[in-house]
């Protein structure tokens, strides 16, 4: 069984697959930037399961690429304000461990 | 499987291929630089990966946005908040024994409901069929299975009939603009007596010039002389794989505008925020 002949298949693996790496490194990283990278990986995931939805089934139509568009809008903001984040608790700790980082106020 | 099957599946599998070592690279490197670096190639692969699908749009925004954006903003955050010396340590990761069969589990799970649960791909409009009667003609219009097509049959004393096939497709959802077919439309088709079938592949040229993923078509029977023979059918509907930019910009600009707006907002908001969580700390005097 290739590819070309079940296509929407190969790509809900090829996404489970990726969600599940990323799943991963957000639970076993301890750098902040780690498990932001583990977000985008899972963020990614969700994505191609949304355009393969949209392109290979019927009942799909166009919503799955507008809603992917969406998700990669939401991804930038959340990816902004992640990084502002954890160059405040640099500023703070001096590190960017996320089992340092215990306290709210200093 | 004939040359452009043969690079989609090629395609398919390098890319694959990329993205997953990629990710294993993201999740296990000892080295953060690595790990960023490593994350460039998946959001590459996955780029592909839509192309791949032919949605050409959200690959073109996946590379600005993602590869452009975000990964930049990652390593500059990574440059920022390690001194470049100690980078080599900086990247240590918890034992990580439940949680890798966490993710096996998770993953086994979803390939099971995949491969042996068949009814998640269950589609309303899998399985249909349509019988128009005209006389003693008989044309029915079926789609099962992603495949759509016309069979023709009766006993009948005509020598041949005309069929009528249009195509419609849908500018917005729920109106539909009827255009002819090429030359091939209407086509006289030998009906004496026996049966004849055509699949979506055998219907005119209009399949593959459509734009959208929902092109629907219906057929009637008229007289060699122009004369209908049979009502219309029902539209069915079938899948073209074609670039959908024109369908989601429609939708961005109609039905999706407002959420286009708040997304718009949202990330006004995010710029705001991100600049205020990050400014340096003015104390007072």
């Amino acid at each position: 069984m290739i590819f070309s002949q079940k296509p929407l298949e190969h790509m809900l693996v090829l996404a489970a697959a990726l969600f599940c790496v990323g799943l991963y490194t957000m639970l076993t990283r301890r750098n902040a930037v780690s498990i932001l990278m583990g977000v985008e990986l899972v963020l990614n995931a969700a994505n191609i399961n949304f355009v393969a939805f949209s392109q290979y089934t019927r009942i799909g139509g166009y919503h799955g690429n507008i809603f992917s568009m969406f998700v990669i809008l939401l991804a930038a903001a959340e990816a902004a304000v992640a990084l502002a984040i954890i160059i405040g608790v640099y500023q703070n700790f001096g590190r960017v461990d996320v089992d340092r980082a215990d306290q709210m106020k200093d | 499987m004939d040359a452009s099957d043969l690079w989609l599946n090629v395609f398919f599998y390098l890319f694959a291929a990329g993205a997953l070592g990629g990710a294993a690279a993201v999740a296990l490197s000892r080295n953060i630089v690595r790990s960023a670096f490593a994350l460039l190639a998946v959001l590459v692969s996955v780029a592909a990966m839509y192309a791949i699908m032919k949605a050409d749009f959200i690959a073109a925004a996946q590379v600005l946005i993602y590869v452009g954006g975000i990964l930049v903003l990652i390593i500059f955050a990574v440059m920022l908040t390690h001194r470049i010396t100690d980078v080599n340590v900086s990247n240590d990761s918890a034992p990580g024994l439940a949680a890798a069969c966490a993710c096996f589990c998770l993953m086994f799970s979803i390939v099971l409901i995949l491969f042996y649960l068949p009814d998640w791909r269950r589609d309303p409009f899998q399985s249909e069929a349509e019988t128009v009667v005209a006389g003693d003609l008989e044309l029915r219009q079926w789609q099962a299975d992603g495949r759509t097509g016309l069979a023709l049959g009766g006993a009948t004393h005509e020598e041949k009939a005309v069929l009528d096939v249009r195509v419609m497709r849908g500018p917005s959802d729920g109106a539909f603009v009827e255009f002819q077919v090429g030359e091939a439309s209407p086509k006289a088709v030998p009906i004496r007596g026996g049966k004849a079938t055509y699949t979506a592949d055998a219907l005119p040229k209009a399949t593959s010039s459509g734009m959208s993923p929902t092109v629907q078509w219906r057929a009637r029977l008229v007289g060699t002389s122009g004369e209908e023979l049979s009502p219309w059918t029902k539209p069915l509907g079938f899948e073209v794989h074609k670039g959908v930019t024109l369908l989601a910009a429609r939708g961005l600009s109609g039905r999706y505008l407002f959420a286009f707006e708040v997304v718009s907002v949202l990330l006004l908001a995010a710029l705001v925020g991100a600049a205020f969580l990050a400014r340096k700390e003015v104390k007072e005097a």
